[in-house]
């Protein structure tokens, strides 16, 4: 007669774990991701702000839903804590691994933004125009030698694009990085050194109608270049 | 440059699950209200399973439930889970994407100077709710549904109206009993179990909605969208391209009219169109969420009938317009 074995160390992990309460421990888990996210100020380099306060209030019910479920529901099986292990571990990994994109490397393959619909000032003093305010300039008029000479301080961050050129860039997010586009000045750098990909600068300097590859181009002739840290909300909504 | 596509699709991840996560909970919640509150069984049979209004009714409901694909998911399939006509559920999964007042506002904001795309996108996407539901009614509920909400929607049929294998026993033509009983529980002890329900339901989402936005994201990072959009002005083409856009990008369709801003002057009016009705149905975030309704080959199925309905409806407005 076969006498059953020992359960192997397997069978008793899996057992113990499949005791734990996952789906509370998994919702708690991803009540804490957003929250988190938003304390930390993530949510500001990942999404418009319309969305935050979703985010926020999101967070916040899944706290309160799991930790009642933690303390009043007994544990009971059988629980789906696979899906459960796998939304804790990608909550945990959330917390610990911030987000660090390259936008310069999300930009390069995608279309140029439109610029409907956002505020400009057409009526600044070319000192006070920021970047989307010029490209918005130049790309409603026929005429772009009647700019030639004005001056320029624009912030942003350095694009380089599949042919290799650098330019002065912003991202444009309507609701999350999923959803970005770029709007781009193109720079004559300073010979010496030119920033490095992915760098937040600002570039003062002046606008010429300069030859480029595509024929006679408005381009910002850098005098001084600063580098300056990453904005706390790093895009345009 | 490896880890910087790495990093950055890790980016997009986190971005995408936090954007769609509030909007799976709403529908999570409402999801566990009705199980809780909506009357089941012989009520919820009362709606129609015409293959005309049993759509459009369910296309009424998507229109007073303000959520992206995300959200409407869970409650389609608390609809079919309490017994709702197979018509109707699909009506509302597919139509709700579309036929919201935020989507409508947003299209509208988006693009004020195209106003043919203000009934344009509701009515192709009522016109292909309206096919599918139809052609997925043909089948039986055991050829497209999953075994697990087959079997809680078993609990609110009548066992006359499962097939002899789905019953296990029974006279061909008899007629069963109205329905198989539910467990009857005190109203205390129904909202524990509505809740506990709704917990594991949404744990389980989450899990498949993590799975589609990773694949989202890196899908992103990898496939450069002027590829997509270099076919520019090509008329089917053009459509294919931004169908395969939608289904890649997988933002929440509350928004998609701005991002559609973006290249809008770059591609036809009728890829615009095939943009905007195929991305809230069909993306890869959401065919992770459609696991717990549909089995693969109805999903493969659901997907291909989308996809061939929004390049008809792409194709048909690039005849009418360019």
């Amino acid at each position: 007669m076969n006498q059953p074995g020992p359960p192997s160390l397997w069978s008793v992990v899996r057992r113990a774990v499949a005791r734990w309460r996952w789906p509370p421990l998994a919702l708690l888990c991803c009540g804490v991701t957003l929250v988190h996210s938003w304390s930390s100020g993530r949510l500001q380099l990942l999404m418009a702000p319309v969305f935050h306060g979703l985010v926020i209030g999101a967070g916040l019910a899944l706290l309160v839903w799991s930790v009642t479920m933690l303390a009043v529901e007994p544990p009971r099986r059988p629980t789906p804590w696979r899906a459960a292990a796998l939304v804790v571990c990608t909550g945990l990994l959330m917390v610990l691994a911030p987000p660090r994109s390259s936008f310069s490397t999300l930009a390069r393959y995608r279309p140029p933004a439109r610029l409907d619909g956002l505020a400009v000032g057409f009526a600044l003093p070319p000192e006070q125009r920021d970047l989307v305010d010029w490209v918005r300039l130049l790309r409603g008029t026929a005429q772009p030698q009647l700019f030639r000479g004005e001056p320029v301080q624009v912030e942003g961050f350095v694009l380089v694009t599949a042919t290799g050129e650098r330019h002065l860039a912003q991202l444009l997010v309507r609701c999350c990085l999923a959803d970005a586009t770029p709007v781009w000045l193109a720079v004559q750098w300073p010979a010496d050194a030119p920033p490095p990909q992915d760098q937040w600068v600002r570039v003062e300097g002046e606008m010429e109608l300069l030859e480029t590859s595509g024929g006679m181009q408005p381009v910002v002739v850098a005098h001084e270049v600063t580098t300056i840290a990453k904005p706390r909300q790093p895009f345009r909504t | 440059m490896v880890l910087d596509h790495l990093s950055t699709s890790w980016s997009v991840f986190q971005a995408l699950f936090l954007e769609a996560m509030p909007f799976l909970l709403i529908g999570m919640a409402l999801a566990t209200m009705a199980r809780h509150w909506l009357p089941t069984g012989p009520v919820l049979q009362c709606l129609p399973d015409h293959p005309l209004l049993g759509p459009l009714t369910g296309a009424a409901m998507g229109f007073a439930l303000p959520a992206c694909e995300c959200g409407n998911v869970p409650v389609a399939r608390q609809l079919l889970a309490s017994g709702s006509p197979l018509s109707t559920a699909m009506g509302f999964l597919f139509a709700a994407p579309v036929l919201n007042p935020i989507v409508l506002a947003s299209t509208w904001a988006a693009f004020p100077d195209q106003p043919w795309l203000l009934w344009a996108r509701p009515a192709a996407g009522l016109a292909m709710a309206l096919v599918v539901a139809t052609l997925l009614r043909l089948q039986q509920d055991a050829a497209i549904l999953t075994p697990n909400l087959l079997r809680e929607r078993g609990f609110h049929q009548p066992v006359g109206a499962g097939s002899l294998l789905e019953r296990s026993t029974g006279l061909i033509g008899a007629q069963g009993p109205a329905a198989l009983p539910l467990p009857s529980v005190g109203r205390g002890k129904s909202w524990r179990l509505s809740v506990l329900h709704g917990m594991d339901e949404l744990v389980k989402l989450s899990a498949l909605l993590i799975l589609g936005c990773a694949v989202a994201a890196l899908l992103q990072t990898t496939l450069p969208r002027d590829w997509l959009l270099a076919v520019g002005q090509a008329p089917t083409l053009s459509v294919l391209a931004l169908m395969a856009l939608a289904v890649v990008i997988s933002v929440c369709s509350s928004v998609d009219a701005f991002l559609a801003l973006a290249f809008a002057s770059q591609v036809t009016p009728g890829a615009l169109l095939a943009f905007l009705v195929l991305g809230p149905v069909i993306d890869v975030k959401s065919l992770g969420l459609y696991g717990t309704v549909f089995c693969r080959s109805a999903m493969a199925f659901v997907a291909l009938a989308c996809g061939v309905l929004a390049l008809l409806a792409g194709q048909w407005t690039n005849f009418l317009m360019l």
